[in-house]
């Protein structure tokens, strides 16, 4: 090849490739000012491996379709590098709007980010990605709150003196910090409760089973545990029914769960925090709805109330939510 | 000699695009670079774009306090028509006197008004508002986000995130331990009329006892 044929060809990809980074650098607003680009929604969720993930996701699928569209459920199994590939094929497929539960508070911030420099609005349900600028809203419950709630119960049912362990969620979630937070609100405040162990089960069952087997084995004399979810609650009760401590181990969960809400019923699981996650969803979609109509004035964050659920109210809840 | 001509006029079209070639490619670099080469700084770390701002949840609420509470004190609703209500229709009561963030969040009440102290137990002292009994928290712990959520001034979206919205909650609730009950615990004594503006949550339903309990937020002795 002569060198003026290859000159051509250089100046001709040089020429392609400054055509293709310019059109990359798009004017955000004006794309998310656009015109409806697709009748398809995407729900995103952190797992499936969690009954309470899976009412959210179904949740937020069905009332999509309900009101139009398709709607497809991505699961990013608690894997950051997994919801990044996710978005990069609803990038790429021209999905219309993203109902998103993440899997890390400030991970997933770049992937907001990408499908909203693609003019696709992003919904965050349930966990809070740590930035303002980039989800068109964010539905969240109100953690803190929820597990002040709790806290306070937990002195009453506990009492002022005794050992209790912590099971942390995963460290990435903010929720995992919000619910810790707000317990440990009331609680330290109790000089004579002191907490033996923290460690994290992160949210899974099987994890929290493990964990507390050995905190356990440290520590035999525990009079409580508070569980950052549900599904952990779940797995600490097998490991106390195992250890033979059920009866004299009280533990406390988070989530509403709808197994740990017959437990609070049949008088095993102490308590949890009612989250309303068919709530969240259902707002999701139907501002992801009302997004793709036209409407462009969307709160940041809207906080869900979290109630406490205790054997005294127990048969006003189920299904993950209030009956 | 034409053949010379030819060549060297061949070679300089050939110099001139590949010159071309570079300086496009410079100009390109410029602006719009692929990497960014920075020194580590001592400790060896990449060193931050951007001073990272660490949110002072205490400072926030010194000047909250002052700026935006303290002179909203006088638009809390009157503690003796509240009451009167509570007993009356609680709902009614919510309606009328109460502050909620969201549907299905607590119900919160901002007032101010005075009463006799008949009682002191524990933690609490039992005020006689005109007939109508509530209780005023006089000791620590203060917990939750009544002092926050009560007065409707707060709202989540004013604030980089949850975690700052909640550190602002658990820091009212310690200026009202410092800087508010100190004064009660030294001065109330059964027999003794206090004057408060204070928030409380509204109860889900009455029982026995007093109907409502305030979280003190200025206070004062008449005598």
């Amino acid at each position: 090849m002569s060198l003026q044929k290859l000159s051509y060809l250089l100046c001709a990809a040089l020429a392609i490739a400054i055509g293709l980074l310019l059109s990359g650098c798009s004017n955000s607003d004006s794309d998310l000012d656009s015109e409806v680009r697709s009748k398809r929604i995407a729900v995103v969720v952190s797992t499936l491996n969690n009954p309470w993930f899976v009412v959210l996701a179904e949740t937020a699928r069905d009332k999509a379709i309900e009101l139009g569209y398709e709607a497809t459920i991505f699961d990013s199994q608690n894997d950051p590098a997994k919801e990044s590939v996710h978005f990069d094929n609803l990038i790429a497929s021209g999905y219309g709007a993203v109902l998103f539960n993440c899997t890390d508070a400030e991970g997933s911030i770049a992937n907001v980010r990408r499908a909203k420099q693609a003019g696709i609005p992003v919904f965050c349900m349930d966990r809070e990605i740590a930035a303002n600028d980039v989800a068109t809203s964010q539905i969240l419950s109100d953690n803190y709150s929820g597990c002040v709630a709790l806290g306070e119960y937990f002195i009453e049912v506990v009492g002022e003196e005794g050992e209790y362990a912590e099971l942390l969620g995963i460290i990435a979630d903010t929720n995992t910090w919000n619910r810790s937070k707000g317990f440990h609100s009331v609680v330290d405040r109790f000089p004579g409760l002191k907490m033996v162990a923290q460690q994290s089960a992160e949210f899974d069952r099987a994890k929290a089973l493990e964990v507390l087997e050995s905190i356990l084995q440290a520590n035999p004399n525990i009079d409580a545990v508070f569980c950052g979810n549900d599904a952990m609650a779940m797995g600490a009760y097998q490991a106390l029914l195992a250890a033979g401590k059920a009866d004299s181990v009280k533990v406390f969960g988070f989530d509403g769960a709808d197994d740990v809400v017959k437990s609070i019923a049949d008088g095993k699981i102490v308590a949890t925090g009612m989250q309303f996650p068919k709530r969240m969803a259902t707002t999701s979609a139907e501002s992801a709805h009302a997004y793709l109509g036209g409407k462009r004035d969307f709160e940041q964050r809207t906080l869900v109330p979290v109630e406490l659920v205790t054997k005294e109210n127990v048969s006003n809840f189920g299904d993950f939510g209030r009956k | 000699m034409i053949k010379g001509s030819a060549s060297s006029s061949i070679l300089n079209s050939d110099y001139a695009r590949w010159s071309g070639l570079v300086v496009m490619i410079a100009i390109l670099w410029l602006l719009l670079p692929p990497f960014k080469v920075v020194s580590l700084d001592e400790q060896g770390h990449i060193p931050k774009d951007v001073e990272e701002v660490v949110f002072d949840a205490s400072a926030y609420v010194e000047l909250f306090w002052s700026e935006s509470l303290a002179p909203h004190m006088s638009e809390a609703s009157d503690l003796q028509g509240l009451s009167q209500t509570v007993l009356a229709d609680l709902s009614a009561a919510k309606e009328k006197y109460g502050n909620q963030r969201a549907e299905g969040a607590a119900v919160y009440f901002f007032a101010k008004g005075e009463g006799i102290v008949r009682e002191l137990e524990g933690r609490r002292a039992t005020l006689d508002v005109d007939g109508v009994l509530v209780n005023l928290l006089i000791f620590p712990p203060v917990f939750g986000n009544t002092v926050r959520d009560s007065t409707g001034l707060l709202d989540v979206n004013d604030f980089p995130g949850l975690e700052e919205f909640n550190a602002v909650s658990a820091a009212l609730n310690k200026k009202v331990e410092n800087d508010i009950m100190p004064f009660l615990k030294e001065r109330a004594q059964v027999g003794t009329n206090i004057s408060f503006v204070g928030c409380g949550k509204a109860p889900r339903s009455l029982g026995e006892g007093p109907a409502l309990e305030f979280i003190p937020l200025r206070t004062e002795v008449i005598k």
